[in-house]
């Protein structure tokens, strides 16, 4: 049902891709490791949609990890098949070792909110959205394939906005996704 | 950037090498003192290298492969080895034996049968695993029941006989003689030296899956691009593969210095080979637990290991 893609460079470090690999181990998908080339993740994530038989795609960054067990609920809840289904992450700050729940305003800021508010609806009006927590039908995203091709930053949050605009989106009020933020450009603001 | 020691294809000595992963793919550097630095691409494919590739973890080792002779009763031109009649001492071969006493040994060569003290040697051996073997010793029933009767009459035969696409007719020997025992092998050796190769040592497999009942592909092909036009990377091998058997079980994936393997699982060879084919590689769960080998003074010099535990298909 679901093929997971992961993009992999030259600069990424095995031991935590390692620890990916291992959360990902009883997740039943097929994990399909794609060739990232310099400054062009989008390109990648566009590859990503080519490959795999199965009618969705899920990206999984090298450096982070699942919450085992997420893509069986995902499984179980996609019904009627949308566009894109999403669900929470838990975004993990690798300076300090803590934890937020939150989503992301623009490509480089996210708002970390409190858990009793994680069960948040898709925003579109203002541009709330998920980062990479989630699985996107192929066949709809492949209409974005060349957009998507193009992008840089934070190109799956964009291209659940594009798909999210026009589809149906689901939403899964469960966490299923762990993102490791070490990175000097993303921000973080607290409400 | 990784270390190792590898062989220089000039001299073959032992020398260090490093390995580097680029956007342009992962080269590896020679350093010999006699014949000077050489550069080759080793695998195009980085993403396929982090996967799959080289890992150094020592702590994970529970298997020692040991060279104990440099002899060999046949002359292949894919092999690697320096061949010549010397054998290393009995006390030398026990003595490394004892101080991986918590490690499984794997005998090699060179031929591990042409050795004179073989069966002294294993019989002093506590931990003995397997031999690794080309099997024409085996093709005479005599010295395989004595074989037998050193290493105890189990099911599991400890030998890893390698099958060629193209099998020496003593190989074939061999491996009718443990089907007519009734016995089954660790590992049969693959060497594909071409894509085409490939769909034929799965033919042969295939005849003898009775016996053969976990495969260890291996691609001889040479890195630094001498013996082929066009060097055959391991993600091809394995995409290939994969086109053929698109549900299997990885047990065991080592990097060496010019050769990489896979393992299949016989058991689900026959039932899978109908399954439709696959366009890419896909792995599920990888663990840090290689069944092979490493040694910290570089005894024999494949310095990497990973295992591949389980390689599932995709579940709708």
């Amino acid at each position: 049902m679901i093929d997971i893609a992961i993009i992999i460079t030259p600069k990424d470090d095995e031991t935590k891709l390692q620890r990916c690999l291992y959360s990902l181990r009883n997740e039943q998908c097929p994990i399909y490791f794609i060739d990232g080339k310099q400054g062009k993740i989008g390109h990648g994530r566009a590859e990503s949609l080519n490959v795999g038989r199965n009618p969705y795609v899920s990206f999984v960054d090298p450096d982070d990890e699942i919450i085992p067990g997420i893509y069986g609920k995902i499984r179980a809840n996609l019904g009627f098949y949308p566009e894109v289904l999403y669900h929470n992450e838990l975004i993990v700050d690798s300076t300090n070792g803590t934890i937020h729940h939150g989503w992301m305003v623009d490509y480089t800021t996210i708002q970390v909110v409190p858990e009793r508010l994680r069960g948040f609806l898709w925003d579109s009006q203002n541009q709330r959205f998920a980062h990479h927590r989630g699985v996107f039908k192929k066949e709809s995203a492949l209409k974005y394939e060349k957009q998507l091709s193009k992008l840089h930053e934070c190109c799956e949050g964009q291209l659940m906005q594009m798909m999210g605009t026009n589809g149906e989106i689901k939403y899964l009020n469960e966490f299923g996704y762990i993102w490791n933020i070490h990175g000097k450009n993303t921000v973080m603001e607290w409400i | 950037m990784i270390t190792t020691v590898s062989i220089c294809l000039a001299c073959h000595k032992e020398i260090p090498a490093v390995i580097e992963e680029t956007w342009d793919g992962v080269f590896m550097t020679q350093k010999c003192p006699v014949c000077g630095d050489k550069k080759a691409i080793v695998e195009e494919s980085v993403a396929f290298h982090k996967a799959f590739g080289y890992r150094r973890n020592k702590k994970t080792f529970n298997s020692l492969m040991l060279d104990i002779t440099d002899a060999c009763n046949t002359n292949c031109k894919l092999c690697y080895h320096p061949r010549s009649d010397t054998h290393k001492g009995i006390i030398e071969i026990l003595r490394t034996a004892a101080k991986y006493s918590n490690r499984n040994i794997w005998l090699s060569g060179g031929e591990p049968t042409c050795h004179p003290e073989l069966f002294n040697i294993i019989s002093c051996m506590s931990n003995f695993k397997t031999l690794i073997t080309n099997g024409h010793a085996f093709a005479d029933m005599r010295y395989l029941q004595e074989f037998i009767e050193l290493t105890g009459d189990k099911k599991e035969f400890p030998c890893e006989i390698s099958i060629n696409p193209n099998p020496h007719k003593l190989t074939l020997e061999c491996l009718s003689n443990l089907r007519s025992l009734g016995k089954t092998i660790d590992c049969g050796m693959f060497s594909i030296s071409s894509l085409r190769n490939i769909e034929k040592s799965l033919d042969i497999w295939g005849q003898w899956l009775d016996v053969v009942t976990n495969a260890r592909i291996r691609t001889p092909f040479n890195v630094w691009g001498q013996q082929a036009n066009k060097t055959l990377f391991m993600s091809e091998v394995y995409k290939e593969v994969i086109s053929h058997i698109p549900r299997f079980v990885i047990t065991e994936d080592l990097g060496g210095n010019s050769i990489y393997n896979i393992n299949l699982k016989a058991d689900r060879y026959l039932s899978l080979c109908s399954a439709p084919n696959r366009n890419a590689f896909d792995v599920l769960a990888v663990s840090n637990a290689p069944d092979m080998l490493a040694d910290d003074n570089n005894i024999y010099p494949i310095p990497y290991g990973l295992m591949v535990n389980e390689f599932i298909g995709d579940v709708s």
